[in-house]
């Protein structure tokens, strides 16, 4: 089997005393959606952000195209999550001054992309997602809902090897929803990313190759949901 | 429950802290210090009585001056209110996240605006009577330090001591004179935070009523067409609250208005008096020195606004600018921003200050020594402009503008940190 494209072991991290992760192991492959379900505190959202290297954890290794998220220092993890990371935080946090557009052409301006091209780009990424209409609103106009769309959409617009998303469909209904999690299985399918979604809705879940339980900062085998996910982890 | 609501529970309510409000506590009470202190000597300088008063520094004692003196102070006063106004508008973020839940919980706006006012006014005018106090104290140690000279109920200093102690010296005439002008500082600073917080219940919803504004308007045409991220974030950041940074860059321009002219103004005189005549009579240097004080001063009153603006942004940006941040934006990009957001209006503004302030100055008083004796006939040598000492006020203001961005922007570091992220919307 190939190298997984994120790999985490053994991550354990707290928060000033309150526990968070409590060892956690992960394995997402190129061209994989794995979803992550859990019941809220369970450490979804920390999880998330050590796979992305905002929060180094600590302890345990975080992996992201082989290199070792602890071992680089900040400025280089910042850098490389630029360059192949794609994130949607908990309700999609945009830049609120600069328009939809503009959110999504940041990361293509910021590796020097002309503003032509990467707005050409970023509304077709805008339409893509059903929300065109804000090409020209400033995010902090935006409703929650579009909101989300508009930051599913900048992270994907760079192709980025790996998708991180945190309840990218929690201010969404379900005709929405569905398009936000078809979205995020293509760019899996077609351009080979590594998704990892982490949300509440079983129904966005069941778009996912597998899903991964959280409970208490732990993965969760005992869930007779996923008995694929597991059959899948004994393979490798 | 309306009307039922007294000012103690008010006063409860309103200390319920937010961390910002101990900073904002200080902030307030030590610009509203500052603030009042500027408008008593102000109108302490306009409540001697008619006719000459005996002081050390001629420019107060000469009746003609003396309101040229008190119109200096007050332009001083300018930024010290900018900073009050800062200072006392930190954190209104989560201030305004408490009236609406206030309100959300049952109060009617007559209570908010108590709340309001409650929290606002104490800091304000402890700061206020903190700052009369401080007047009071320096004026008797002024006093003090020297013997009385016959003749004199200001203070004498020793003779030389002409800077700073020369500009402190106006002080002691300004507060023998009368009783109400402490009062008059005091109150009126008071008032003025108390009709502000009142006011500023009323927009709890929608708290970004769009003013047009000339910044907002070129910032709004210029964004669309650069592909620099650090430009772009600043233009919209300009477009978006265009107040932050235009009103520190209109004060640093009035600044460069009184630096160039009075570097005018002085060159010219020493020119027309003559050197030897320029060092035997304290007059001229005295109000030199009084202006150029004057000038020290409100920039670093106008700096010290600018930081708490830029801060105060900074802060309010946290959880988006953490998310970018976590996203990929560099770090550097964010800070550059800041810098941009502060210079963009702040350069322009200086310069066309330079160019007022040297253009009006020099037509004022003409170029050779012939006009400005009024001797039509004596149109001696044109006295050179001195494009050096302007050109180093130029340079000086915009690195006062960029020193500012750079102090505010080092709460980035801590402003970006990932446990910004948690906090929900
Ligand atoms: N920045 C933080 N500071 C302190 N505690 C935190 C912070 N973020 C999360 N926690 C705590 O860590 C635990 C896991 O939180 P989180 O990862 O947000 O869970 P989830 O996303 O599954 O709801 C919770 O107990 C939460 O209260
Ligand atoms: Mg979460």
């Amino acid at each position: 089997m190939t190298e997984p494209v994120l790999s985490c072991r053994g991550v354990i991290h707290d928060y000033d005393e309150t526990p968070a992760l409590l060892g956690v192991d992960l394995d997402v492959h190129e061209g994989e959606v794995v979803a992550i379900t859990g019941p809220s505190g369970s450490g979804k959202s920390t999880l998330l952000l050590c796979l992305a290297g905002v929060i180094v954890p600590r302890e345990g290794s975080v992996l992201l195209g082989g290199v070792d998220l602890r071992a680089v220092g900040e400025r280089n993890r910042a850098a490389l999550r630029r360059q192949s990371v794609g994130i949607v935080f908990q309700y999609g946090t945009l830049v609120p001054e600069l328009t939809g557009e503009e959110n999504v052409a940041l990361p293509l301006l910021l590796s020097g992309r002309p503003r032509a091209e990467a707005l050409k780009t970023a509304s077709q990424w805008l339409e893509r997602l059903g929300v065109e209409s804000v090409a020209r609103t400033t995010a902090s106009r935006m409703s929650g809902g579009q909101r989300q769309r508009v930051a599913l959409a900048r992270a994907l617009v760079a192709t980025p090897r790996v998708v991180l998303a945190d309840e990218p469909t929690g201010a969404l209904d379900s005709v929405a929803s569905d398009l936000v999690a078809g979205e995020l299985v293509s760019a899996a399918r077609n351009a080979g990313a590594a998704v990892v979604l982490v949300t509440h809705d079983a129904r966005v879940a069941a778009f996912a190759d597998r899903e991964v339980h959280l409970w208490d900062g732990r993965v969760d085998d005992t869930d007779p949901s996923i008995g694929a996910a597991a059959d899948q982890q004994v393979l490798q | 429950m309306s009307a039922t609501l007294g000012w103690a529970d008010a006063l409860w309510l309103a200390r319920r802290r937010t961390p910002n409000d101990r900073l904002r506590y200080w902030g307030s009470l030590l610009s509203s210090a500052i603030t009042a202190a500027l408008l008593c000597t102000a109108a302490g300088l306009l409540a001697l009585q008619q006719g000459s008063v005996i002081s050390r520094i001629q420019v107060v004692a000469d009746d003609g001056t003396r309101g040229g003196v008190a119109f200096a102070v007050l332009l001083v006063a300018l930024p010290a209110l900018h900073l009050t106004g800062q200072t006392w508008k930190l954190g209104s973020i989560e201030r305004r996240d408490r009236m609406r839940q206030l309100r959300d919980a049952g109060a009617g706006t007559d209570q908010l605006r108590r709340v309001a006012v409650a929290d606002t006014v104490i800091p304000v005018a402890v700061g206020a009577t903190l700052g009369m106090i401080l007047l009071g104290l320096t004026i008797a140690v002024l006093n003090m330090s020297r013997q009385p000279a016959p003749g004199y109920h200001g203070v004498a200093l020793p003779a030389g001591a002409v800077d700073i102690s020369a500009a402190m010296a106006v002080v002691p005439n300004v507060v023998t004179a009368s009783w109400w002008p402490p009062l008059l500082a005091v109150g009126s600073v008071t008032a003025g935070a108390a009709a502000a917080a009142a006011r500023s219940v009323r927009h709890l919803d929608h708290p970004s009523h769009r003013r047009p504004s000339l910044a907002r308007f070129v910032a709004g045409r210029v964004a669309p067409r650069t592909a620099r991220p650090d430009l772009l974030l600043a233009l919209r950041r300009i477009a978006d609250e265009p107040r932050t940074t235009t009103r520190p860059a209109l004060l640093l321009g009035l600044a460069a208005v009184v630096a160039t002219a009075s570097t005018w103004l002085n060159r010219q005189a020493r020119f027309v008096i003559g050197e030897e005549q320029w060092t035997a009579d304290d007059y001229y240097s005295q109000a030199y020195n009084l202006v150029w004080l004057a000038t020290a001063v409100g920039i670093g009153l106008c700096a010290l606004g600018l930081v708490v603006a830029l801060s105060d942004a900074v802060v309010r940006r946290r959880r988006t600018d953490a998310a970018a941040v976590a996203a990929g934006v560099p770090a550097t990009t964010l800070r550059r921003a800041l810098t941009l957001q502060t210079l963009l209006p702040a350069i322009p503004a200086i310069l066309l200050g330079l160019a007022i302030g040297g253009a009006t100055s020099v037509a004022f008083t003409g170029r050779s020594r012939g006009d400005w004796l009024g001797d039509p006939a004596a149109n001696g040598p044109l006295i050179p402009l001195p494009w050096g000492l302007w050109a180093i006020w130029g340079v000086a203001l915009i690195v006062v503008a960029t020193l500012a961005a750079l102090i505010a922007s080092t709460a980035l570091t801590r402003t970006t940190q990932p446990d910004q992220l948690r906090v929900p919307a």
